[in-house]
């Protein structure tokens, strides 16, 4: 310790576990340095200066636009993607399969596990094992049963590679496009990986595209619940700062800056049976029954101004046309006009005179 | 106008070890790990060497594809940080289309190189900022040549040790010394009161 006694300020400057400890600060370095201070109490300015000093270097660099560092990630992802034979396929719609959803994932490769390739022989597989990983060489789409009961059809040029034995969640990394029906169990959550997005099903039927060319991964919802959020934050609160999302809404994720974006689905699907939308007739009804009405069919909420529209009332059959006709109706009738704002329908207009 | 960016420190170190070994036995999310904690930090590596951002950008995508195809024969690399400073650097050095870089015979770059007078101007001081002691530095250290501004970079930013710092930029240790100490001495010349008046800046610093 008395090599301290006659160091000087370029001395301090250039001891590695001096910069060490200014930097990165522990008790342990803590009481080390106030001994080496206390013992050479004339030199104690000095330490504090040499300090400041390397506390003001260290703080020395260019500034470099985040958007720079995104480019460059976005850039490696593509010419990465260029050089891979991976075929990629696409969009087939399975919307025929109940309680199932398709995943589209160009880019999600990013996520695959390492493991080797087993070549797809059966049609059918019950896994008994840790982790797997599955590819489709052939030209037909081939359905894997998982050892929950739930399945995977898995497409042309895909590989898909899952964890089933964790007792708390069941977890699929795909690549390529695949469609899962998956068996509802609240105690073990299905997590779905994809390009910088997580999926986490609630026991449901939903939609994802992560196409390589886009700049963005869609999530749409026809049936249940399912929560949506970031892989790149990690931990419990990355899953609060998630967004749930119900029947006929859709969340695009943005992979430049990370946001996730709430909004109604392109075409909302009648999620009432076909019996019961044929009840909904209305004849010179108020407008707060009518959209109560088109919240029940379609599970999309509608905010307006319940005192500016008290006295309009319409007459309406709510089985024909879609919830945007209907709503371009309505607003026809009425005068007022509607947007969508984070998954809700919200109308606004200046009410009826009566 | 300069930005005065205070010290953060990291709240934890990746195991960049294991992301690496991860990595080179092909998995793709600890690649893309890799990308994203060293990205920030190559990039304002780059930047202090280079004025030509589109060269740094270039690079540091060629510097990561290299990454991964050459990713089998990466498992012997001791250290990730240094392996990819110390390949930056060289791809900077290679690349003739750097218009920061001025070679000495030797193909290095040269002592003597200063930075551009436009950089220097761009240092603005605000007297109204009690940091302005902070901004007069980094002005100062702004001024230095650019292997002396690199050197306390490598140093006091990006944790670099003496020796690593003479692997990367490719001169001896001793080098490395003078080199610092040359920029102490003249930061001392252009800042007449420091570093006592710093001391006053810095108590400020968290």
């Amino acid at each position: 310790m008395d090599r301290y006694a006659n160091y000087s300020l370029q001395d301090f400057l250039q001891d590695e576990s001096f910069i060490r400890w200014v930097k990165y600060p522990d008790p342990e370095s803590d009481q080390y340095w106030q001994f080496v201070k206390d013992q050479h109490f004339s030199n104690s300015d000095l330490i504090d200066k040499a300090a400041a000093m390397i506390k003001a270097l260290a703080g020395f660099y260019p500034q470099v636009p985040d958007c720079e560092i995104q480019k460059g990630h976005q850039a490696i992802l593509e010419r990465l993607e260029k050089s891979t034979v991976f075929p990629l396929k696409r969009l087939i719609n399975y919307t025929g399969i109940a309680a199932s959803f398709l995943i589209l994932s160009a880019i999600s490769l990013w996520f695959f596990k390492p493991s080797v390739k087993l070549p797809f022989s059966q049609t059918v597989i019950s896994d008994g094992f840790d982790s797997k990983t599955l590819s489709n060489e052939t030209q037909e789409p081939k359905l894997i049963t998982l050892s929950d009961g739930s399945t995977i059809i898995l497409s042309h040029g895909s590989e898909i590679s899952y964890e089933m034995e964790n007792s708390a969640r069941r977890e699929v990394y795909l690549s390529g496009e695949a469609t899962f029906s998956v068996v509802k169990n609240a105690e073990r959550p299905f997590y779905v990986y994809t390009n910088g997005l997580t999926t986490k099903v609630l026991g449901t039927r939903f939609k994802v595209s992560a196409y390589k060319h886009t700049d963005n991964v869609k999530v749409e919802v026809s049936a249940g619940r399912v929560r949506v959020y970031s892989s790149s934050t990690e931990g419990d609160h990355a899953e609060k700062q998630g967004i749930v999302l119900t029947p006929n809404q859709k969340a695009v994720y943005t992979k430049k800056d990370f946001q996730i974006t709430r909004t109604v689905v392109p075409k909302p699907v009648v999620l009432v049976s076909a019996t019961q939308l044929k009840s909904y007739i209305y004849t010179d009804t108020p407008l707060s029954q009518i959209f109560e009405g088109l919240e029940q069919i379609y599970g999309i909420k509608v905010i307006y101004d319940k005192e500016k529209f008290k006295d309009c009332k319409l007459n309406m059959v709510l089985s024909d046309e879609s919830l945007f006709e209907k709503l371009e109706l309505i607003g026809k009738v009425v005068e007022g006009r509607y947007n969508l704002i984070d998954g809700q329908v919200v109308f606004i207009g200046d009410g009826c005179s009566e | 106008m300069t930005s005065v960016t205070l010290l953060q420190l990291p709240a934890m170190r990746l195991d960049e070890q294991h992301f690496w070994s991860e990595m080179c036995q092909g998995n793709t999310a600890a690649f893309e790990k890799l990308y994203s904690y060293f990205a920030t930090d190559l990039f304002r590596y780059g930047y202090r060497i280079s004025t030509d951002h589109d060269l740094v950008q270039d690079s540091i995508q060629d510097l990561f594809l290299n990454l991964w195809n050459k990713r089998t024969v990466l498992k012997e690399v001791d250290s990730p940080r240094f392996y990819l400073y110390r390949s930056l650097r060289n791809k900077l050095i290679r690349s003739f289309e750097s218009n920061r870089f001025v070679f000495s015979n030797d193909g290095e770059l040269s002592d003597q190189q200063m930075p551009y007078v436009a950089d220097i101007e761009s240092c603005w001081i605000s007297d109204e900022d009690h940091r302005v002691q902070l901004e007069k530095l980094h002005c100062a250290l702004k001024k230095l040549p650019i292997r002396q501004q690199e050197a306390i970079q490598l140093r006091y930013y990006h944790d670099f040790s003496a020796e690593q710092i003479a692997q990367i930029m490719n001169i001896n240790q001793q080098s490395v010394r003078n080199l610092q100490n040359r920029a102490m001495q003249q930061l001392r010349s252009e800042l007449p009161f420091f570093p006592v008046s710093l001391l006053s800046v810095a108590i400020l610093i968290p």
